[in-house]
């Protein structure tokens, strides 16, 4: 049994005191890539956001690791534990350079920013340009390249194929699958597009409207199609 | 760095480089006019560059454009100071814990310290630890019990906190060493020296040598180092950062200790060359802010860089006004740093980079006056106290009623501007300088009669305020707060602080006293309820008449249509266009009756003080008036009732020196010190507190009430609105 | 095309190099409730930014209601000409109260208007409250919107659009955002009333289940670019619409 990252239980969680989620409940374990799926306006990245101690708990429970989630102020301190969380706009600073952008993967020590070339050698020519000059491939690939040199133990990823071609978030969603089987890292994958991440995921869970309407394993998922959809394209076209 | 700048500010970069070449040529062929001013303005433009730079290092970690900036060099200099020279730690004004035993007891048990005895005078280098240790927690204390606890706030709420900051540092020198300049031993060699023919006092150079070393000492650290880096990357996303396991306080704790030693240091460097006054740094601060904006709040360089210029510059039309006595002298050199300031709002046209913060709290709420029966009951007691306040009481209780009518008034023009539209504005008493010296000028000078001079200076008042608002049709938030306040000081430097027939004559401006259709009704005219001594109740009359009457007004207002879409200026400026409201059109109709309020407000205070000088409309009044207001409730006609009894020598004031203490000298100091905790705790002031207190226990008196009516007849229904 | 309200034509808006609504052209007809879906970033939102102003120095193209061009007007002067929106984030005034909310947005305040206002204060508009009656907000116009329930505010925001005198059309920004299922098919019952009413709107929305339920017809975006239109039972089938949203590679669906 390889070690429980990540637990929700019965969580209600929102903002200004209003559930976005309600009643949550999932888990993440080491080495495993775990999809969180569902139609934009579900609560996926309202999870991913209190989980990071930036969202509001009004029930339950987040544990991270053994420990439970920082209240606002301690925020940074979800990211010292060894969990990266890389938002829906990827999370760069557009001012920085790539090399800037790459040394800002840990707080302290130091960072090995060959590492991020050697999954990513596109960005080697690129290392002195300023972020917010990249194509959206490239951002997404710094993104990534900065949470692997950050060697994190948990890694979220929202909406990883947001603006990108269908070519290169196709190219990228794979490394996810491999830093997950080279490093052990356990991954929490936030997607719209449901066969691409369960393709590269062991688990899936999917949520609508703030509520858990399916979960279980990625192949299992896959096979029940008409529910899947369903499930995106609201209730009434279930009626059909 | 540099990089990052629109064209307009390259043009604008290039030109003045372009400037400097021709300096530096002309130099060559006439060095006696072109190359002086150049050396000499290195001098002060040094001090501009290195205050600009504290500014960027605040801005930079918290967001914050602190207006007490200037005030920590001033009271980290005056320690300083105090240390070289007779070895004594000033200990900052506390009230003495056991005043109220000794005061009951009539006797001294313990003898509060000013200051603390460290040996006879001190060397240099120690002293130079003491004072920059005094910085550092200085530094700390603004980042742990100010400013973060503000983090989340509204702009206002930090801008309220700085200027309360500065109130309060600067009324603590002047409580602790006086208001007079002090001079203190060279650290620098000062024997001058001679660079192409021009003698200089050598220690300017080494200034100037110390501020380039730590602007690319600063320029290095946030370039290259992980804390540099992730300082930028905060101002450009706090949330990213905080994502990445980097704590923002940290960062912005760090750069308020550095940003406060920076700032001490400049003024025990700079305090042997130019001696040393309450408020010298504060002055040269609205300088360094203009260059600090020229760098967007951002870059070190170019805000040293343009520091230095403005220096330079301000030699160069100190020189210009010297030697060509043809050019009208319309003080342009004094408003060199407004003009600077525009320009780069104009350039810029975008607000402030803005720092991705978390979440932002509220505003201070605007309650709509609602009138019952209770309020009405509770009105007309005001007004009854206030009538026989300021009609039958003993003279000095008038003369404090005077003073607090004015007050409201002038607070009102706040509640308008920024109490209802948001916008920051720290000139209204230069507005109120426009009012009190046209109608001097149009009145007294001029001649005309009152029902012509006083309408006459209102819209003066009014037409400066509209002129000094177009910046704020492009501008939000602190940086408005900057422009505001460089406008205010233009107007001051020139209008009111020359000779002239709109400025002074002889050193003052008199104003006769007003009278209307042959009836002369100053406070020190012999007008009806007169019991022989100043003021007269029929002059405090009218004053109370036109104070309600400007209450009720603005009360209206709240309830009107206009302040409706004031408010919902406030609240979202994009969602009030989308819902078809002129946003600059409010805004300028703001402008305009707060300018009418303020202009109102300054005339009357030259009718009260018959003849005054410039001090009483300059910068720092504007602050002052704007502290109180704030202190007062600045969204509520209540706040500014409140604001004008604490005023400076009105009726609040006067009242507890007569029945508690004497609290005169301190008056700046504890309005600094509860204007920092209004800011930070209780962003709606006194009134907003008062409200509270009352709407509780007005709830609990009508619970207790229904409870006993139902108790007598049960089927009552609810009462009132209390 | 005679009785489309609001037209537009060959609209586009860049951000720098990115082409961020692309050539997009559709019509809203008179008493109709016309969809716009697409993922999450597919330029909706900056449609409407660039249809309502927002967006001086990006957009181009053309924008016609009722076959007028209102291209390059201000957001405020496109709000008296009828063209009013909601957002995505609710941007309700909170200082004031409901029916003031409704109030700023309900006239044009000239000078004139504002100084008769201030003399002779008349404090109920008749068409504030007959939007309150309308949506039901009458109970709730003197309390503040952070009062509310995120549904009630909704409303609040819907009402604040529809109650300019000269509405035409109105663009809803997300209206179902942050609503439970149960509070969005009320929601959608709501505007499917009005629009029954014979009110014109545009709904840009993500959650498919509403859209599909409730337009009359709908356009879908990509990349800024307009991929599809057709009717709800159209759009539910086409191939194009399910794998921009699902991410079907190939079209197996």
């Amino acid at each position: 049994m390889s070690e429980r990252l990540l637990t929700i239980e019965n969580l209600d969680t929102g903002y200004d005191g209003v559930a976005v989620v309600r009643e949550l409940s999932l888990h993440v374990d080491a080495g495993e890539v775990v999809a969180l799926l569902g139609p934009n306006g579900a609560g996926k990245t309202t999870t991913l956001m209190t989980v990071s101690g930036m969202g509001q708990i009004l029930a339950g429970s987040v544990t991270i690791m053994g420990r439970p989630v920082p209240r606002l102020r301690q925020a940074h301190r979800v990211a010292r534990w060894g969990v990266i969380h890389v938002p829906e706009n990827r999370g760069l600073l557009f001012q920085l350079t790539v090399r800037e952008n790459l040394q800002l993967a840990k707080t302290r020590g130091n960072v090995d920013i060959d590492r991020a070339l050697d999954f990513f050698p596109a960005l080697g020519p690129l290392i002195s340009r300023r972020a917010g000059l990249l194509s959206g491939g490239e951002q997404q690939m710094l993104a990534l390249a900065r949470s692997i040199v950050a060697e994190p133990k948990l890694m979220m990823v929202d909406e990883m194929s947001l603006g990108l071609a269908p070519v290169i978030y196709e190219e990228l969603m794979p490394v996810v699958r491999r830093i997950a089987d080279e490093t052990g890292a356990g991954v929490l994958l936030v997607e719209q597009h449901v066969d691409l991440a369960l393709e590269v995921s062991d688990r899936g869970y999917v949520l609508n409207h703030g509520d858990l309407v399916m979960q279980g394993l990625a192949s299992d998922l896959l096979a029940d199609r008409a529910l899947l959809d369903a499930s995106y394209l609201g209730v009434e076209s279930l009626e059909e | 760095m540099i990089a990052r700048l629109s064209p307009v500010e390259r043009i604008g970069t290039v030109a003045l480089s372009a400037l400097a070449l021709a300096w530096i040529v002309a130099a060559i062929a006439r060095r006696d006019i072109f190359f002086d001013p150049v050396l000499f303005g290195l001098g002060s433009g040094a001090i501009i560059a290195a205050l600009a730079i504290g500014l960027v290092v605040a801005f930079r970690a918290s967001g914050v454009i602190n207006f007490g900036h200037g005030a920590i060099a001033t009271y980290v200099t005056y320690v300083y100071v105090s240390l070289v020279g007779d070895g004594q730690y000033p200990v900052p004004p506390l009230p003495n814990p056991v005043a109220p035993i000794e005061g009951i007891a009539g006797i001294e048990i313990f003898d509060f310290p000013t200051f603390i005895d460290l040996g006879d005078s001190m060397g240099k280098a120690p002293a130079l630890v003491i004072a920059l240790a005094t910085a550092a927690v200085l530094g700390l204390v603004a980042h742990f019990a100010v400013f973060r606890p503000l983090r989340y706030a509204p702009v206002l709420a930090k801008v309220i906190a700085s200027v309360g900051i500065m109130l309060f540092l600067q009324a603590a020198v002047v409580l602790r060493f006086g208001a007079r300049a002090k001079a203190t031993e060279p650290i620098f060699p000062n024997e001058p020296v001679e660079i192409l023919g021009t003698r200089v006092g050598q220690d300017r150079l080494w200034v100037l040598g110390t501020v380039v070393v730590i602007t690319v000492a600063l320029w290095v650290l946030f370039r290259y180092t992980r804390f540099g880096i992730a300082t930028r990357a905060g101002a450009e996303n706090e949330r990213f950062t905080t994502l990445l396991g980097f704590n923002a306080d940290f960062q912005a704790g760090v750069s308020w200790v550095m940003a406060s030693v920076l700032a001490g240091l400049v003024g025990i460097l700079v305090a042997p060359i130019t001696g040393v006054t309450p408020n010298f740094f504060t002055v040269l601060l609205i300088s360094s802010l203009g260059a600090a904006l020229l760098g967007r709040m951002s870059s070190f360089v170019v805000a040293a860089a343009a520091g230095l210029m403005l220096g330079i510059v301000d030699q160069e039309l100190f020189r210009l006004e010297l030697e060509w006595s043809w050019i009208p002298d319309i003080g342009i050199r004094r408003a060199l740093p407004f003009v600077v300031i525009a320009l780069a709002m104009v350039a810029r046209g975008e607000s402030l980079p803005s720092r991705g913060a978390l979440t932002v709290e509220r505003l201070p709420e605007a309650y709509s006056p609602r009138i019952t029966r209770g309020r009405l009951i509770g009105y007309g007691a005001l007004i009854a106290v206030a009538f026989w306040l300021t009609v039958f009481a003993p003279f000095q209780y008038r003369g404090g009623m005077q003073n607090s009518m004015i007050g409201v008034i002038l607070a009102l023009s706040l509640v308008v501007v920024t109490g209802y539209v948001g916008q920051i504005s720290l000139m209204q008493m230069a507005l109120a300088g426009i009012g009190a010296f046209s109608v001097a000028s149009f009145g007294t000078q001029a001649g005309m009669p009152l029902f012509v001079s006083l309408p006459l200076a209102v819209a003066a008042g009014v037409g400066f305020g509209l002129i000094a608002a177009i910046p704020s049709l492009r501008t939000r938030g602190a940086s408005l707060a900057i422009v505001t306040l460089a406008s205010g000081l233009a107007m001051g430097e020139i209008f009111f602080s020359r000779p002239g027939w709109f400025g002074l004559d002889r050193g003052v401006k008199t104003t006769d006293p007003p009278t209307l259709f042959g009836l002369e009704f100053g406070p020190n005219s012999d007008f009806f309820l007169g019991d022989g001594k100043i003021p007269t109740g029929g002059y405090g009359l009218v004053l109370l008449v036109v104070g309600a009457l400007c209450c009720i007004s603005v009360m209206r207002l709240r309830r009107s249509r206009l302040g409706e879409q004031m408010l919902a200026v406030r609240a979202n400026e994009r969602a009030a266009a989308a819902a078809g409201v002129n946003v600059a059109a409010i805004k300028l109709s703001a402008f305009a009756i707060s300018s009418f309020f303020a202009a109102l407000g300054g005339a009357l205070i030259a009718f009260n003080l018959g003849t005054y000088g410039t001090n009483t409309f300059g910068i720092f009044a504007s602050l002052t008036v704007l502290a109180f207001a704030y202190l007062g409730g600045i969204s509520t006609v209540g706040g500014a009732i409140t604001a004008g009894t604490l005023f400076s020598e009105g009726i609040g004031i006067v009242v507890t020196n007569e029945w508690v203490i004497d609290v005169g000298p301190y008056t700046a100091y504890v309005a600094g010190f509860f204007l920092i905790g209004t800011a930070v705790y209780n962003n709606e002031g006194i009134d907003g507190f008062q409200r509270r207190q009352f709407h509780q226990l007005g709830g609990w008196l009508g619970r207790r009430w229904r409870a006993a009516r139902r108790g007598a007849a049960p089927r009552e229904p609810e009462g009132a609105d209390v | 095309m005679s009785d489309a309200v609001l037209a537009t034509h060959g609209l586009n808006v860049r951000f720098g190099g990115l082409l961020a609504v692309n050539d997009v052209s559709l019509e809203c007809r008179q008493g109709r409730l016309t969809g716009l879906i697409g993922p999450n970033g597919a330029g909706k939102t900056t449609f409407i930014d660039a249809v309502t102003g927002f967006l001086p120095n990006n957009a181009l193209g053309s924008v016609l209601l009722e076959g007028e061009e209102v291209f390059g007007r201000s957001p405020h002067q496109l709000s008296h000409a009828g063209l009013t929106r909601t957002w995505q984030t609710l941007e309700l005034f909170d200082d004031i109260t409901v029916r003031s909310n409704l109030d700023v947005a309900s006239r044009r305040l000239t000078l004139g208007a504002a100084l008769l206002d201030y003399f002779r204060p008349r404090h109920r508009e008749d068409r504030v409250e007959e939007v309150l009656d309308l949506l039901n907000l009458g109970g709730i116009a003197e309390r503040q919107p952070r009062e509310l329930s995120q549904g009630q505010r909704k409303l609040v925001g819907v009402g604040r659009a529809l109650v300019a005198e000269s509405s035409k059309i109105l663009l809803l920004d997300e209206p179902a955002a942050g609503l439970d299922k149960a509070e969005t098919e009320w929601f959608g019952a709501q505007l499917r009333g009005l629009v029954d009413q014979g009110y014109t709107m545009l709904l840009v929305d993500h959650d498919m289940g509403l859209v599909l339920n409730v337009c009359d017809y709908i356009h879908m975006l990509v990349f800024g670019q307009m991929t599809a239109s057709g009717t709800p039972e159209e759009m539910r089938n086409n191939p194009e619409v399910i794998a921009a949203y699902l991410g079907h590679s190939g079209g197996e669906a």
